[in-house]
C-alpha cells in the first residue's frame, strides 16, 4: 500500500523534525551555550526530573548553563510542543465534528470562557498564578458545556444550533471580560490581564508541563483511537447512523475531550490563535481528508508550528513578543495562501 | 427478512405515516412510489431506524428494530443515501471502506484486508478505477455507484435506496438499478427503493407500494398494483399505459398530444341554477337511455349563500346529507363547510372508476378549491380522466375555471356559461356523444 507507506514516512519525518527543532531550541538562545553543556544537561535530565517529582527541589549541582537548559528552556519548549499539538488536534476534531473545515477550537466559546476566567483570577484579591489557571480552565469548560446544554434544550442536537449557542456564549463571556477590564485597576491588574490575553510561554516550568501533559496526552490517546469514527461522523448524521454509529453520543464525547484539551492549553499559556484552524487545514492539503492521517499529523505539525513560533517570539527582537501575536502573524497569511491554493483547484 | 406492521408517524397532530404495513423476502425488490410529500422519506427514515414510528412495529429477521443497537441494524441493513457532497475530500476508496464501520469495535480501524475487500467490490461495480479519486469530484452517476459499493460492502442482505436515480443521466440510471437488481438475483439481496419514475419500477421491481398522503394506496405484486388508474390517482395526472416488449409503460395523457378526455365545464355564479340544470339533464338522459354516473349536490340556499347540501350518487340515486355551513374556516378543506363522513364516502364510491362503465358520462357537481388542494374528491378525478373513452361534465366556479384546466392538464375543454340559452341542448348533445360537438 503506497499510500500507507507514504503516510508512515510522513509521520516519522514530522516527529523527527519536532525533535530536531526541540534540540536546536535548547541550544540556541540569547544566552550562549556550548554543545558539551547541552550534552551533559541532557544526561542529567532524568535525575533532575526524578528530583523534581520526589521533592520539588533540584538537589544536584548544576552549572548556570545547565540550569538554563534544564529548568528554563526545556520546560518552555515542551510547553510549546504540547500546547501546539493540543490546539491543532482539537482543531482537527472540531472541524470534523462540525463538518466544516473553517471551524476553530474556540467555536463553542471555550477560549472566551478561559480568558474571562483568567481575568477574574487576576482581579480577585489574593489569588495565585495557580488559581488564575484553575479559574480559566473551569470557565472555559463551563462555557462549552453551557453552549452544548443550550443547544440540547433548544430542541435538536444539531450542529448549526451548537454553532449558534457557541456564538451566544462566546459573546457573553467576551462582554464579561470587557467589564472586568473596565473594573480592573489600570496600573496593576489591567496590564496583567492584557498581557495574559496576548499569550506567553515565558512562565513555563516543569509543573506547567506536568499539568498540561496529563490532559493533552490522555485526550490525544482517546482521540487517536476514535479517529476512524470521526471519519464516519464527517459524513453527517444520516449516513453515520446508517453505518451503525450514534452520532450525537460520539459528537458529545469528542467535543468534551477536545474542549478539555483546549481549556487546559489556553488556561496555561493564554490565547494562542490560528493554530487550531490552520494546521489541520494544512495537513489536509497534503495528506487528504482521512482522519486516520489528519489526527496524528496535525498533532506533530501543530507542535512544530508552535515550537517555531516560540523561537521567533523569544529571539527575533530584544524584547520577547507575545506568542499569540506571532501565531496570528504567521497563521493568517498562511491560511490566506491555503485558501488561494484551494481556489486554484486544490481540495481540502 | 423485513416485516412492517401498521407503522404510523406523526409530528405534532400532523400524521405523516398512517398505518403502513408491508413485508419483504430475501431477493425481492420493493419499489415505493408516491407524489412529493407523500411520506416516502419519512417511511425510509423509520425503516433504517433514524426515526422511531409513533405506533406499530418493524421486524428485521424476527427481531424488533427498536430493540436492536445501531450497529446491529447496520450489519444487516445498508442505506444508499441521496448523494450529497462531503465536507472533506475523502477518496472513493475511503468512502467504500467506511461500509465496514458497524463490524469493527469503537476504538479499532479497518484492516488492510478490509481495504482489499472494498477494492474488489468496487471492481465488481466497475468503479475500481476511481478508488483514489476525490469523491466530491466524481460525477453523480459515479458517486451513486460508489455509495452502492459501500452499501453492498456493508451488507448485501437488505439495501435501502433513497431516490437512487436522482440527478443521474440516462445511462447511469439504468446502470445503477441494473447493478442493484443483479445483487437481488445473484446474492439474494432484498431491496427497498424509493423511485420517482413508475416506469423504473415496472422494469426492476417485484413488488410495489403506492404511498398517498402517508397512507398505503395500494401494495402488492407489481403487475397487480401498477395500473393506469392507480398511477393517475397517485400523481394526480391522467396517465395511459403502452406496452413495449411485454412491459407496460406509463405516460401522462397530455404529453403525447393524445386526443383530450372530453370534458365540458359548466360555469356560473353561486345560485345561478347549475344543479337545477343538471337535474333536468339527468331526467332527459334517463328518457334517452344514456348511462350516467357521478355526483350531484343539491343544496339549500340562505341569504344568497349555500347553507347545506345533500349528495346524490347519480348512477344509483342514493342520497344523503353532504354537509352544512359552519361559518368557521376549516384548515384542512379551506372552506366554511362541515362535510359528513357518510357523504364523502358516498361521493368517493360514486366517483371510483371501478364502478363506472367506460362509455358513461360522468358528472361532478362541483370541483372547488378543496379538490384543487388534493382534498375532497381531488384524488378521484385523474383516474376518471384516464379511463379510455370517458366523457365528463364538471361544474366549476367562474374564477376557478382556468386553475382547474391547468391542474388536470385539460386541453381546451368546452366551457359553457349557465346563462347560455342553449346550454341544456348542448349538454344533451355532448352526452349523446356527437362527434362534431367535440371538434369545436
Amino acid at each position: 500500500m503506497p499510500v500507507i507507506k507514504k503516510y508512515t514516512l510522513l509521520s516519522i519525518q514530522s516527529v523527527a523534525v519536532a525533535i530536531i527543532i526541540l534540540l536546536v531550541g535548547l541550544y540556541a538562545g540569547r544566552f550562549a551555550i556550548n554543545p558539551s553543556d547541552l550534552l551533559s544537561a541532557i544526561q542529567k535530565l532524568p535525575s533532575v526530573l526524578i528530583d523534581l517529582m520526589m521533592t520539588g527541589q533540584v538537589s544536584e549541582e548544576l552549572t548556570q548553563q545547565e540550569r538554563i537548559i534544564l529548568l528554563i528552556r526545556f520546560p518552555r519548549l515542551l510547553t510549546a510542543l504540547i500546547v501546539g499539538a493540543g490546539l491543532a488536534v482539537s482543531g482537527a476534531v472540531y472541524q470534523g465534528v462540525f463538518r466544516n473545515p473553517l471551524v476553530s477550537p474556540d467555536i463553542l466559546g471555550v477560549a472566551s470562557g478561559c480568558m474571562f476566567g483568567a481575568a477574574m483570577g487576576l482581579i480577585l484579591p489574593g489569588s495565585s498564578w495557580y488559581t488564575v489557571q484553575l479559574l480559566a480552565f473551569v470557565c472555559g469548560l463551563s462555557a462549552a458545556c453551557v453552549a452544548m446544554f443550550m443547544a440540547r434544550k433548544f430542541g435538536s442536537n444539531s450542529i448549526l444550533l451548537m454553532l449558534m449557542t457557541g456564538i451566544i456564549i462566546g459573546s457573553i463571556f467576551g462582554s464579561g471580560l470587557t467589564m472586568l477590564k473596565a473594573l480592573a485597576d489600570p496600573y496593576g491588574e489591567l496590564p496583567a490581564i492584557v498581557f495574559w490575553l496576548m499569550g506567553s510561554l515565558s512562565a513555563s516550568s516543569w509543573s506547567t508541563v506536568a499539568q498540561l501533559a496529563v490532559p493533552v496526552v490522555i485526550g490525544y490517546g482517546l482521540i487517536h483511537s476514535l479517529r476512524y469514527r470521526l471519519n464516519v461522523l464527517c459524513l453527517g448524521d444520516q449516513q453515520s447512523r446508517s453505518l451503525g454509529i450514534e452520532p450525537a453520543k460520539l459528537r458529545l464525547v469528542l467535543i468534551i475531550i477536545s474542549s478539555f484539551i483546549v481549556a487546559s492549553c489556553v488556561a496555561t499559556v493564554g490565547q494562542v490563535a490560528w493554530i487550531g484552524l490552520v494546521v489541520p487545514h494544512m495537513v489536509r492539503t497534503f495528506a487528504g481528508a482521512n482522519n486516520m492521517r489528519v489526527i496524528p499529523l496535525s498533532t506533530s505539525i501543530g507542535a512544530i508550528f508552535l515550537l517555531l513560533a516560540d523561537s521567533v517570539a523569544r529571539s527575533s527582537f530584544t524584547m520577547e513578543i507575545p506568542i499569540g501575536i506571532v501565531t496570528s502573524l504567521v497563521g493568517a497569511p498562511l491560511f490566506a495562501f491555503l485558501l488561494f491554493r484551494f481556489r486554484q483547484g486544490g481540495s481540502y | 427478512m423485513l416485516k412492517v406492521f401498521d407503522i404510523s408517524f406523526a409530528i405534532g397532530d400532523k400524521l405523516l405515516l398512517d398505518n403502513v404495513s408491508f413485508e419483504l423476502k430475501p431477493g425481492e425488490f420493493l419499489a415505493i412510489l408516491g407524489a412529493n410529500g407523500a411520506g416516502k422519506t419519512t417511511l425510509m427514515n423509520c425503516l433504517c431506524g433514524l426515526t422511531r414510528p409513533s405506533n406499530g412495529s418493524i421486524l428485521l429477521n424476527q427481531r424488533p428494530l427498536s430493540d436492536m443497537s445501531r450497529a446491529d441494524i447496520a450489519m444487516q441493513m445498508a442505506l444508499v443515501p441521496q448523494q450529497q457532497e462531503t465536507a472533506f475530500a475523502f477518496t472513493a476508496l475511503e468512502m467504500v471502506v467506511m461500509g465496514r464501520t458497524p463490524f469493527i469495535s469503537t476504538f479499532e480501524s479497518p484492516s488492510e484486508q478490509d481495504v482489499i475487500d472494498a477494492k474488489s467490490i468496487m471492481q465488481l461495480l466497475d468503479v475500481g478505477g476511481l478508488a483514489q479519486s476525490d469523491y466530491n469530484r466524481l460525477s453523480g452517476g459515479e458517486r451513486q455507484l460508489v455509495l452502492l459499493a459501500r452499501a453492498l460492502f456493508q451488507s448485501n442482505r437488505l439495501l435501502l435506496l433513497d431516490e437512487p436515480t436522482n440527478h443521474l443521466d440516462f445511462r447511469h440510471r439504468y446502470q445503477v438499478l441494473s447493478q442493484v437488481k443483479r445483487s437481488c438475483i445473484e446474492l439474494n439481496t432484498a431491496v427497498i427503493a424509493i423511485l420517482h419514475d413508475p416506469n423504473l419500477a415496472q422494469l426492476y421491481a417485484d413488488k410495489v407500494l403506492l404511498l398517498e398522503d402517508g397512507k398505503v394506496l395500494n401494495y402488492g405484486e407489481r403487475d397487480v398494483v401498477m395500473t393506469s388508474e392507480n398511477i393517475s390517482r397517485l400523481y394526480g395526472i391522467p396517465a395511459t399505459s403502452y406496452q413495449v416488449a411485454q412491459t407496460e409503460f406509463f405516460i401522462p395523457q397530455n404529453v403525447l398530444g393524445q386526443a383530450p378526455s372530453k370534458v365540458v365545464i359548466i360555469t356560473g355564479e353561486s345560485g345561478s341554477g347549475k344543479t337545477t340544470l343538471l337535474t333536468e339533464l339527468i331526467q332527459q338522459c334517463h328518457k334517452d337511455g344514456i348511462p350516467l354516473a357521478g355526483i350531484l349536490c343539491p343544496g339549500e340556499m340562505k341569504d344568497g349563500q349555500r347553507f347545506s347540501s345533500d349528495i346524490v350518487d347519480i348512477a344509483t340515486n342514493e342520497r344523503c346529507l353532504f354537509g352544512h355551513r359552519t361559518g368557521v374556516l376549516d384548515k384542512k378543506t379551506k372552506t366554511r363547510f362541515y362535510f359528513t363522513e357518510q357523504g364523502m364516502a358516498l361521493g368517493i364510491k360514486a366517483l371510483s372508476p371501478k364502478d363506472i362503465h367506460t362509455k358513461t358520462v360522468c358528472i361532478i357537481d362541483e370541483i372547488g378549491p378543496m379538490e384543487l388542494n388534493g382534498h375532497g374528491f381531488g384524488h378521484q378525478i385523474a383516474p376518471l380522466l384516464a379511463m379510455p373513452g370517458s366523457r365528463h361534465i364538471w361544474v366549476v366556479r367562474p374564477n376557478l375555471v382556468s386553475q382547474v384546466c391547468r391542474h388536470w392538464s385539460l386541453h381546451h375543454p368546452q366551457v359553457i356559461n349557465i346563462t347560455d340559452i342553449d346550454v341544456l341542448e348542448k349538454l344533451i348533445r355532448f352526452a349523446k356523444n356527437n362527434q362534431e360537438y367535440t371538434q369545436t
